[in-house]
């Protein structure tokens, strides 16, 4: 693992040499994170490495296709108040992206029960955030408890190498589903207050008329997988 | 040390095993249904249950050498599966737990799986893949149960290329022989990735595949080349979306899927990235068998899990998150 770390720094390092790296973050599935400075500012390397899993091809693909459609939706969710970090720089055939360093704690690694009331008034303004997203076309697509970052106070949306542009209710309703399942295994005994919380930072932006439409959506969603209890209504 | 006799019959295999809770493997007697042609109708697949039953029970009691009587409990998987293969299970389980007193013990299809891959491994607390011809999904041991994190939103992987394969005029099971030509593939065509967060679809990469087909201007060799690649990817990329997020270091596959190697070698090489290892189940309990429900029963009955005869309902959609697991502990 460490000989593994230390040669992909190696390898960002050689792609761009005015980047000075001074640790790592973390990696990921998908990605290396890097703390660095670059030009003065602390900012956050992300370096999309390849699979060696993947074929060549497709391993190109993903990963440049990823790297600009991140960069370009955080630029857009900065626009329209969408707390992220800033973006610096883009390099897509490189698969980089350096931004702002945000230095807070991810909300997995928040202790819910002692923690409750907050997390409670937390989720109700991530669902008004998400709810910003989807009225603007903007699907995160992969909102884990992993991907919300927390510092003093203020929440911050991080990830978006799965998001795309789109607002077709379906995306908007798979992407509160993955979401809510998040919380569920996450949050077992807690997770239908914490829903109900998400649903009401929601409706406020959206209106109940959406939120409602989207929440029959999501039914029909989780219906539509496998071994569902909601679908023992209808047999 | 309990002793559990084991009834599979969820969907095409028939099968009894018998177990002890301390993982020893007594018995593991199994018999297929295979279609002449197309997919596994449930009546016939439950006629062909019904008509090997007993040999493959006496069978497996002879292998063991034991008789009924030493047996402590009879297990039956009561779900998730076909209902009428279903039935054929659990009216020989519940007929078995009258005749000689045993108690009956109700298992859930998913967890055997996942225990006979734990026992398999020697793995202790992995993240699992479970793939077959009608499950995809990564789950993990959290709070006592199992806990789902990723799954396919519509189609199995295991049913993606199975349909495949009938389309293109090969017979059940289509896995194995869609491989054999991807591998003779080199060109990759670009197919829809469907990775959602820590799900997956499938069913728009095989419509994808078989419209590329259709038009003819790719070979059979590249189609199936580019369908696997892609499938497997798929599953491996959110397999270490799973591993990363819990932070574990043990990866296992099963069900029918854990035969494939080049689906094996693409999680191998994923886990051994991120510092973890990888082992999959041994083929002989990849599939569907009874040994894994044997097993899992002697698990659950040692922990006092039974259910009475008016109960044991047989639940073809059971969801594996639904089951408490009393016999781990975090």
């Amino acid at each position: 693992m460490e000989k593994r770390l230390s040669s992909l720094i190696n390898e960002i390092e050689n792609i761009k040499k005015d980047i000075h790296i001074h640790s790592v973050v973390g990696i990921g599935a998908e990605a290396i994170l890097l703390l660095s400075e670059w030009m003065g500012y602390r900012s956050i390397v992300k370096y999309r490495y390849s699979k060696r899993y993947r074929n060549y091809t497709l391993d190109v693909l993903l990963r440049k296709r990823r790297t600009v459609r991140e960069g370009k939706i955080m630029i857009t969710c900065k626009k329209i108040g969408i707390p992220v970090p800033s973006v610096l720089y883009i390099d897509d055939e490189q698969f980089i992206i350096l931004m702002e360093y945000i230095d807070g704690i991810v909300l997995r690694d928040i202790n819910i029960s002692i923690n409750l009331s907050t997390v409670k008034e937390m989720l109700t303004e991530i669902g008004e955030y998400i709810g910003i997203m989807h009225k603007n076309n903007i699907i995160h697509g992969d909102l884990t408890l992993a991907n919300i970052i927390l510092k003093e106070g203020s929440i911050f949306f991080i990830d978006f190498g799965l998001s795309e542009f789109s607002n077709e209710i379906e995306k908007q309703g798979v992407d509160l589903h993955i979401f809510m399942r998040a919380l569920e295994s996450m949050w077992p005994s807690y997770s239908s207050d914490l829903t109900r919380k998400i649903f009401e930072g929601y409706a406020n932006i959206r209106g109940q008329k959406t939120a409602k439409r989207i929440k029959d959506k999501i039914i029909e969603i989780r219906r539509r997988g496998r071994y569902v209890s909601e679908r023992r209504k209808n047999i | 040390m309990t002793i559990v006799l084991g009834i599979e019959s969820t969907a095409h295999t028939f099968g009894v095993g018998i177990a002890s809770s301390d993982g020893k493997i007594f018995a593991n007697v199994n018999d297929t249904y295979r279609p002449v042609s197309g997919g596994i109708h449930p009546r016939e697949a439950s006629e062909h249950h019904s008509k090997v039953a007993y040999k493959i029970l006496k069978e497996a009691l002879s292998i063991s050498n034991f008789s009924i009587k030493d047996i402590d409990g009879i297990a039956v998987a009561l779900g998730p599966g076909l209902g009428p293969c279903l039935r054929v299970g659990a009216t020989l389980a519940r007929f078995l737990s009258v005749s000689y007193n045993k108690p009956l013990v109700p298992v859930n299809h998913a967890v055997a799986h996942i225990e006979i891959s734990r026992l398999d491994t020697g793995f202790k607390d992995p993240v699992i893949v479970y793939v077959a011809g009608g499950n995809t999904l990564i789950t993990s041991f959290k709070d006592g149960r199992y806990r789902i994190f990723g799954e396919t939103l519509d189609m199995p992987l295991g049913n993606c290329l199975d349909t495949f394969a009938r389309e293109i005029g090969l017979s059940y099971p289509g896995v194995p022989k869609v491989e054999e030509i991807a591998k003779k593939g080199k060109k990759y065509i670009e197919m829809p990735y469907s990775v959602k967060g820590q799900d997956l679809s499938y069913s728009g990469l095989l419509t994808h595949a078989l419209e590329r087909l259709k038009e003819g201007k790719y070979s059979l060799e590249d189609i199936c080349f580019s369908l696997v690649e892609t499938a497997y990817s798929m599953l491996t990329e959110v397999s270490e979306r799973a591993l990363a997020f819990l932070n574990k270091n043990e990866l296992t596959i099963t069900g029918g899927l854990a035969r494939s190697k080049i689906l094996c070698m693409k999680l191998k090489e994923m886990a051994e990235d991120h510092g973890a290892l990888f082992k999959a189940v041994s083929p002989s309990f990849a599939g569907d068998n009874g040994a894994m429900i044997a097993y899992t029963g002697a698990l659950a009955l040692n922990s006092g899990v039974t259910i009475s005869l008016e109960e044991s309902y047989v639940s073809p959609l059971w969801r594996m998150d639904e089951v408490d697991i009393p016999w781990r502990k975090d």
